[in-house]
């Protein structure tokens, strides 16, 4: 041990200490207000006790002549003894002693005194260069004054005041002098006393402070009165916030605290900003914004606690956390926000879903970061579905299990709020519910809570979903079907700049849309493989190429088989231009529906194609509207001719006739005599009209234009290219009326048929001087096989079902032998074989003059015709 | 003191016995997924166990598995723990297994060629330093294989025949199996040639060989029959051959052997003009996962595309739409063929392309 050399004191210099104490001890020149209204509170809570019914009131009084500030209380005052004991020892208040005292007796009074430094005098000095204290105690006739001017010389007057209490006047030096000021002294009052349970004046004004505080009360008439006074006590003190829900505390054991929470409408900027609450001790504010009292967890929470058993520091400004009574506290007050979460969940769920709305960044935070938190409210906190909000604990009875994984629930979620308009539809098409998981944390609290009920709960990302549940992959067949619409999809994609996309054909619910983008997924394994480092340069080469692409991310677009649109794609030639837009509008549609997709490069795209179509449907509208005036013209025209036609069947007789264009020469008649016989006997019954035979006009141009005009089919002899023939067979070809036209020509003739009648087929016999039976016989085997015809005009002319016609061949060559008078009378009476049925008979006999058993005859051979 | 023990550690290595051994066997029934599922089971036991060889072992076969499902990112993603930077598997063989896995997957790709060739020369000189080079054959193969893909025929018989005698000289009989790759690789390599003779006396020389695996060798030795038959133009033969290697390949799910069948199949049916059974074929082929190699989207698209030409020419000579299709896919092909060109820094795979292309185009 070392040698002793000297033992001294310590020297003081005891003004400077004040000075010191005073202008460092406090952080904030006001604090004496606090300090001075504390002290006068006290000593009327100590008068209290000995005149229960006295009204205690404390007064603040500013001269701005005078350049004070007076305090002034009906407390109990002092004597000399007391002036001594509390005013005159620094460090000693004098009421610490006092507490600990009514505390041993176990009197209520201990936890309403609130000083016990004995520096509260001092903080006076930090603004006063004079402090005089002048006082009546109860009980005693002799008021005393004390004046002090910052120094450790302080003198003791008698003095004259007349009422039981203190005054206490500060002479403000000229630094504070802007604290003169009413305004000023009642929100200082406030800020400090608010809660001081007497009324306190400034110049007559007031009371200035809160007299009644809820969290103070006993007793409550109606729970309704409780809450509305809460309500109003904190609407009133926070105008700058709107409170979701109030949260009144009431802890009585084994330490007592008052006071009120509230959820706050702010938004709370990050998970780690913390719940802030206004501390006071036994009514006296210690701390504003103070953020360590309050749960790590319960960030969206503010409020007002006053707690006795919490221990301020000396200067008074802040409590001491290493204590019990602080963890107790914070402890509780963390129960009875979750306790209060979980009533709201339970009974007042609008409420509950409004702090969902609010604070769902910081519920589903505070839940991911702290496990008590995540434990008791996990299953309450609410998320958005296609079902509407809702809460984990209800979701897991929404969804079927799953066989394939072990029966478990599945919780299916989605990652972007983008893709919700397609997931939503892909799960009401399932009836399954599906939780919109985009915002923060949404994925990390899902993770938890299946990880924390990984038992009975599946996860299920349907970002990156393959899920035969939902997409259904094509049979073999049908996967054949549209397999080349996969290929062509995808290189259409790729020729417009679009090189990520895969396309493949699934079978999923709704039908009505075409297609859907899903990412590919990326596996975890994957995932950490980008991070490894490798040993060989060489495999770290290999791997950054392999992996470039994965890291491109590139997508799935499903294109949907039980979808219309796709079906006929598939179906058609897509080559065309529609074909291609109708491609890219399948993509443009899938990526609009899932738009997290949407690059700068897909809107351009989307755009460009917009633009394309819209300049297609003007040119479309246009081609549209022309195509309708050409309609409508040839709808016009086409009745024209119809009419045309209508009247020129009118015009025509009721019999087929066919007009025969030939030259006039003789040596046409067999070729016309064997047509006759062909036609104007069974099974035709047509009339086979020469010019020559019937004359309409006497000019000859009409008279032929007549003739076309009645006819219902042609027979042209083109062997010669007679010039008239030829003519008249133009005239009949160009107005292409579909009557049928016959071309004859004989094997005989010399002259080449013109070329615009090649394309016509014309018909060939062997000669014009060929006898008129072979005539017949072959010309007949030209148009007849088996006796049926085999010309389609032929065809169309008896499927015309027209009378027949009563020509001199047919009467010529029946059964029973009519003369020819006979006959031209007929012919002359009768055009059709219906007419001459339908005559009456003995007018036949008589008009002709054969004998009524021929007519009979003949009637009857024509009606079995 | 006495020893002791570790009866928990003992059960555990028994347990990953078992594992491995079921592993094990689905490999060489080819039952490749199920091993793979097994492999990664064991793996689970050997991290138990703690053994860092036990555990490379896993990875290393587990990886090599996915790589022939034709799964070669995940493959890769499997083999990348053993070559980390503190990967602490000492097991010569097992890092020689994942170089050669690096060299196969990055040529199957296929990566650049420069980086090929780094990581091959990596494996060279890994057994030179290790000293063994008794297994540099399986890295020859792959040599030859390079080769083939560049267009360098002659040279990559020249490699084909150094491997094969390479093996026979120094090889353990314990990777015996390797066996069927040398010859695999000699008959095509001969068949690329145009050198029917060389291709037969090495199919002889094969079926003589004594082998562990007959599945593998069965599609392989088929598959090569096929190629031999229509090199010279016997096309039932190669139909019949391709039919059985088919047959075979689809009772495993080795992915490399499958598609090499189905090309030969496919190739005979179109030149003998089956068009339906050629279009079985192809969809069997088109459902492969081919989007990771380019050599098989390339053959996939050349074969539709001489489909859809064949189809053109029997059917509907006076449509156009056949002979569109087959331009389409055939410029598809080219474009495979222009990347693989790229990568492997040669010009030989365009040309089939471009030939069939031409050829439509004057049409």
């Amino acid at each position: 041990m070392s040698k002793l050399i000297e033992t001294f004191k310590m020297e003081t210099n005891f003004e400077g200490l004040i000075k010191l104490l005073a202008d460092h001890l406090y952080s904030e020149p006001d604090v004496f207000i606090r300090e001075l209204i504390q002290n006068a509170h006290d000593a009327i809570q100590m008068r209290l006790e000995l005149e229960p019914d006295l009204a205690g009131h404390i007064d603040v009084n500013v001269d701005k002549r005078k350049k004070t500030i007076t305090f002034c209380d009906n407390g109990i005052g002092m004597d000399k003894k007391d002036i001594k004991e509390f005013l005159s020892v620094i460090g000693e208040s004098g009421k610490s002693s006092l507490i600990n005292e009514f505390k041993t007796k176990g009197q209520e009074i201990a936890l309403k005194l609130i000083g016990q430094f004995g520096i509260g005098i001092l903080s006076a000095f930090v603004v006063a260069k004079k402090v005089i204290v002048r006082t009546l105690k109860a009980g005693i006739d002799k008021a005393f004054a004390w004046h002090n001017e910052g120094s450790l010389e302080c003198d003791l007057f008698e003095d004259n005041l007349n009422h039981v209490g203190a005054e206490v006047t500060i002479e403000v030096n000229k630094d504070f002098e802007f604290m003169l000021e009413d305004e000023r002294i009642i929100k200082l009052v406030q800020k400090y006393c608010d809660f001081i349970p007497f009324v306190i004046k400034v110049n007559g004004k007031g009371p200035v402070n809160e007299l009644d505080v809820p969290f103070y009360r006993n007793h409550w008439n109606s729970n309704q009165e409780k809450e509305s006074k809460y309500d109003l006590f904190v609407y009133r003190r926070f105008q700058d916030d709107i409170p979701l829900d109030v949260i009144p505390v009431e802890i009585d054991e084994p330490i007592k605290a008052r006071g009120v929470l509230y959820i706050s409408h702010r938004n709370i900027p990050g998970i780690y900003t913390a719940g802030q609450l206004e501390i006071f001790i036994k009514r006296v504010f210690i701390k504003a914004n103070d953020s360590t009292l309050l749960p790590e967890w319960a960030n969206f929470v503010r409020g007002v606690i006053d707690c006795p058993h919490l221990i301020p520091t000396a200067a008074r400004d802040n409590v001491k956390r290493e204590h019990s009574s602080f963890d107790y506290l914070k402890d509780k007050l963390g129960e009875i926000i979750v306790q209060r979460l979980m009533y709201l969940a339970e009974n007042q769920r609008e409420v509950f879903s409004k702090i969902n709305f609010y604070h769902n960044y910081s519920l589903k935070g505070m839940a991911c970061l702290y496990d008590d938190f995540f434990e008791k409210v996990g299953g309450l906190i609410l998320f958005k579905t296609n079902k509407g909000k809702m809460q984990l604990r209800d979701y897991l009875t929404k969804n079927e299990p799953r066989l394939e994984y072990g029966k478990k629930i599945p919780i299916y979620y989605f990652s972007q709020s983008t893709s919700t308009s397609q997931f939503y539809a892909l799960a009401n098409a399932k009836n399954w519910v599906v939780i919109e998981a985009s915002q923060i944390f949404d994925i990390s609290f899902l993770k938890k809570y299946e990880e924390a009920n990984s038992a009975i709960v599946i996860l299920i990302n349907l970002d990156t979903t393959d899920d035969p549940a939902i997409f259904e992959k094509l049979d073999e067949e049908r996967t054949g079907q549209f397999h080349q619409l996969e290929i062509d999809l995808e290189g259409h994609l790729k020729r417009i700049g679009v090189n990520n996309v895969l396309v493949r054909t699934r079978d999923f619910a709704p039908s009505d849309i075409p297609a859907i983008i899903i990412e590919e997924k990326v596996s975890e394994k994957m995932r950490k493989f980008i991070e490894q480092e490798y040993i060989w340069e060489s495999i770290e080469n290999i791997t950054d190429e392999a992996l470039g692409e994965e890291l491109k991310h590139p997508f799935y677009l499903n294109l949907n088989a039980s979808n219309r649109l796709i079906q006929e794609l598939a179906k058609r030639d897509r080559k065309d231009e529609l074909s291609r837009q109708i491609l890219t509008g399948i993509y443009n549609c899938a990526m609009i529906y899932a738009h997290n997709f949407l690059t700068r490069h897909n809107t351009k795209v989307i755009h460009d194609q917009f633009v394309k179509l819209f300049n297609k449907l003007l040119v479309s509208q246009e081609e549209f509207k022309e195509n309708q005036r050409k309609l409508e013209q040839a709808r016009r025209e086409l009745l024209e001719i119809q009419k045309k036609d209508v009247q020129l069947e009118a015009q025509r007789p009721d019999h087929i006739l066919i007009f025969m264009i030939t030259p006039f020469d003789d040596k046409y008649k067999n070729l016309e005599e064997a047509l006759r016989l062909i036609f104007e006997c069974p099974p035709y019954y047509f009339e086979l009209r020469l010019a020559r035979d019937y004359h309409h006009s006497t000019n000859l141009l009409s008279d032929i234009k007549i003739h076309m005009t009645q006819a219902h089919a042609f027979i042209a002899e083109i062997s010669e290219l007679n010039a008239n023939v030829m003519f008249e067979l133009g005239a009949v070809l160009l107005p292409d009326d579909h009557r049928p036209v016959f071309c004859l020509r004989s094997q005989d003739a010399l002259k080449n048929v013109p070329a615009d009648l090649k394309e016509k087929l014309y018909i060939d016999y062997t000669s014009l001087s060929d006898s008129f039976d072979n005539l017949a016989a072959e010309l007949r085997s030209k148009f007849e096989r088996d006796g049926r015809p085999i010309h389609k005009g032929l065809k169309d002319l008896l499927s015309q079902q027209k009378q027949r016609y009563l020509s001199r061949k047919l009467l010529e060559n029946l059964g029973v032998r009519v003369d020819n008078k006979s006959i031209e009378t007929l012919r002359s009476n009768y055009k059709t074989i219906e007419e001459l049925l339908k005559a009456d008979k003995l007018d036949v006999i008589q008009q002709t003059g054969l004998k009524d058993y021929l007519v009979e005859a003949m009637i009857g051979e024509l009606k079995t015709a | 003191m006495p020893y002791l023990l570790d009866w928990g550690k003992i059960k555990l290595i028994e347990q990953f016995e078992q594992l491995r051994y079921a592993a094990g066997e689905y490999y060489q029934n080819r039952k490749l997924q199920q091993a793979a599922e097994y492999f990664e089971k064991a793996l689970e036991q050997a991290e138990k166990i703690g053994d860092v060889n036990l555990i490379g072992h896993c990875q290393s076969s587990l990886g090599n598995c996915l790589m022939q499902l034709g799964q070669l990112k995940q493959a890769l993603a499997a083999l990348a723990p053993i070559v980390k930077k503190d990967t602490k598997v000492n097991d010569p063989y097992i890092l020689y297994q994942v170089l050669i896995r690096y060299v196969e997957i990055a040529q199957q790709i296929p990566l650049s060629l420069d980086k090929i060739e780094k990581v091959y020369n990596q494996a060279e000189e890994f057994l030179k330093d290790s000293g063994y080079s008794k297994w540099r054959h399986e890295l020859l193969v792959f040599r030859s294989r390079l080769y083939m893909f560049r267009g360098m025929h002659p040279e990559a018989l020249q490699i084909a025949q150094e491997a094969w005698i390479s093996k026979r000289l120094g090889a353990d009989s314990h990777y015996g199996q390797v066996a069927d790759y040398h010859f695999d690789g000699l008959v095509s390599t001969s068949i690329a040639l145009q050198d029917a003779n060389m291709a037969s006396e090495y199919l002889t020389q094969w079926e003589l060989e004594d082998d562990v695996m007959p599945m593998n060798r069965i599609i392989r030795f088929s598959k090569c029959q096929s190629e031999l038959a229509y090199l010279e133009n016997r096309l039932d033969d190669s139909i019949r051959w391709g039919r059985q290697s088919m047959h075979f390949s689809e009772q495993t799910d080795y992915e490399e052997t499958k598609i090499a069948s189905y090309i030969s199949l496919i190739r005979a049916y179109l030149k003998n003009q089956q068009i339906e059974q050629a279009c079985d074929v192809i969809l069997r082929f088109s459902k492969m996962r081919h989007s990771e190699r380019r050599y098989l989207r390339y053959n996939l698209l050349l074969l539709l595309g001489d489909y859809h030409s064949l189809r053109g020419q029997l059917y509907s000579k006076n449509d156009q739409i056949e002979p569109d299709k087959a331009l389409s896919a055939y410029r598809l092909a080219k474009k495979s063929a222009n990347y693989i060109d790229n990568k492997l820094n040669c010009s030989v795979w365009n040309k089939e392309a471009e030939k069939r292309i031409e050829y439509l185009e004057r049409q």
